[in-house]
């Protein structure tokens, strides 16, 4: 039986390197994920990703206990929100960066018929309409629509109320929508269905 | 009204977003399901709403490209501590403060001793057909006296300083009149007294009423100049004559006030000259003189300004004025940096 969370951070801040390292085990999947998802470039994700580790490592102390989920994804997003905007600093660079951006490794596994649909350009343009969101809608959406957490938990991790991630991630959605419609012809059936009925009645 | 509706359709927005993910309450689930059940707009904007979020949740999850685990526990690195942004504000604004009434002090006791020098040269100007057009006549005599008596009685800075930073309606009662009463009564004592300060006085008025002998724009009427005669036995006798002597030009410069044009012009004249003449006074005289000349600009310092002329053991109380400001000044820049530090971290921290 794995030792429960509160055990291993205790151990962790007593200096047991193997149990905060069972942690990192435990996270770095999500973690990775959620600072991919806001950064849109792997390679940043993965420098990022390993500095939450770092960072969470030395500030254990400052864990008060909660969800250590939320508190290590908030490292990550706050993190990722620091990488986007010093990247934001050099435009000429983020430019380039935009138009070449390495698509994302997806393990191969067993493809559905939805995950084949979904495959090369579409996931590309996903991503980027996500890319699009302001980075507070951003980060909401990351964690809630890609990582699934509840919005108890996303609020715990952008430190706002509950509130304030109903409201973002419904401006977010709608600006997905938005800019989702713009390429429709790579989207799925399901939702070009919707685009053709807006369209009929408008 | 705009805002109003702008607000119910962002609320019916959270509310079909927060139900795709049944994050509602029983409550809001019923308002949802009448509004669609009346609505072909809102039935359509949660299906786009769902198949936005359906594709989205179709996004792979990536494959750390390795393990984040560490090889060892990394140092513990030095974070430095930083104020809050409302801390820092609230100093920065503080040491603002300080500048701003420091300047403001030096100014208007800088004007003081402009006009304090400037009343010199009435004597040896006749010119004062200006200055009855802004001082009434019997204005200026009933208010003549009524500071005399008021003058040596307020040794306190705090009316001092109340008084030079009067608005209107206090500066009407502060007459025209003592000022020119200034320089004479100075001259008197001077001339009676051999004593070291009151040469010294004489020595900074007149050294600063030569930059003003140009420039004899705002000449008191000659009705002023009689009261002060009338007045000025008086406060010759009195131990603080010097006292009035240092308010005087604070009721200059309330006569200032009442003709502005006149007052900012001198103002922006005779600020750089006065200052330089009283600096230069400084240094060529004695470190006694400093203080006297040093003392002079800031009114709540009167007091202190009388002690040094009483008591001649006492005679380095003065406050470094230029260094104060410089201080505040630094203080103020480096605490907005601070500031600004500040707000970058917030910023950060936010998310």
């Amino acid at each position: 039986m794995q030792p429960d969370e509160p055990q291993l951070v205790d151990r962790s801040r007593d200096g047991d390197l193997s149990a905060f390292n069972a942690i990192v085990e435990r996270y770095q999947s999500q973690v990775y994920n959620v600072s991919a998802r806001i950064l849109g470039d792997r390679h940043l994700a993965e420098d990022v990703a390993q500095e939450t580790f770092i960072k969470a490592h030395r500030s254990l102390n400052g864990f008060r206990g909660g969800s250590l989920r939320a508190w290590l994804l908030r490292i990550a997003s706050n993190l990722s929100l620091d990488a986007t905007r010093s990247r934001k600093r050099r435009p000429a660079e983020s430019l380039e960066e935009a138009g070449e951006r390495p698509g994302f490794f997806v393990p191969s596994e067993g493809p559905g018929p939805e995950q084949e649909a979904l495959r090369g350009e579409l996931r590309e343009t996903i991503q980027e309409c996500i890319m699009s969101l302001p980075a507070d809608q951003r980060a909401v959406v990351a964690l809630v629509d890609v990582q699934g957490l509840s919005y108890d938990e996303a609020a715990e991790v952008i430190g706002s109320a509950v509130g304030t991630v109903k409201s973002r991630l419904a401006r977010g959605r709608r600006r997905l929508r938005d800019s989702l419609m713009e390429h429709r012809e790579l989207l799925p059936a399901q939702f070009r269905q919707i685009d053709r009925g807006r369209a009929s009645d408008g | 009204m705009v805002r109003l509706f702008g607000r119910a359709e962002q609320r019916r927005h959270e509310l079909l977003s927060a139900y795709v993910d049944g994050e509602v309450t029983a409550e809001e689930a019923r308002e949802v399901e009448e509004l669609l059940a009346d609505s072909e707009d809102a039935r359509r904007e949660l299906a786009e709403l769902q198949a936005t979020v359906d594709l989205v949740q179709l996004l792979p999850e990536l494959e750390p490209p390795r393990s984040f685990a560490l090889d060892a526990a990394p140092k513990k690195r030095w974070t430095l501590w930083w104020p809050s942004v409302r801390t820092t504000g609230l100093a920065t604004s503080v040491a603002a403060m300080l500048l701003v009434g420091l300047v403001a002090g030096d100014m208007l006791n800088v004007l003081e001793q402009a006009q304090f020098g400037g009343d010199d040269s009435e004597y040896a100007s006749d010119d004062s057909a200006f200055a009855l057009a802004d001082a009434p006549e019997p204005a200026v005599q009933e208010s003549a006296a009524a500071v005399a008596m008021d003058a040596p009685a307020s040794p306190e800075p705090e009316v001092a300083v109340m008084r030079s930073v009067a608005g209107q309606e206090e500066s009407a009662q502060a007459p025209a009149a003592p000022a020119a009463a200034a320089p004479s009564m100075a001259r008197i004592e001077s001339s009676e007294e051999p004593a070291p300060a009151a040469a010294m006085q004489q020595d900074t008025a007149e050294a600063a009423s030569q930059t003003d002998e140009a420039e004899s724009s705002e000449e008191p009427p000659v009705a002023m100049r009689q009261a002060v005669v009338e007045e000025a036995p008086e406060a010759m006798e009195a131990p603080t004559a010097q006292d009035t002597a240092e308010q005087a030009p604070q009721a200059m410069e309330s006569q200032s006030s009442e003709a502005p044009e006149a007052a900012l012009q001198q103002d922006m004249t005779e600020q750089a000259p006065e200052a330089m003449e009283a600096q230069s006074s400084e240094a060529a005289e004695a470190p006694r003189q400093q203080d006297t000349t040093e003392q002079a600009p800031l009114s709540s310092q009167e007091v202190q300004a009388d002690e040094v002329f009483d008591d001649p053991d006492f005679d380095s109380v003065a406050l470094p004025l230029a260094e104060l400001q410089i201080f505040a000044a630094i203080l103020a820049i480096v605490l907005s940096g601070a500031t600004l530090v500040a707000v970058r971290r917030r910023r950060r921290s936010v998310l």
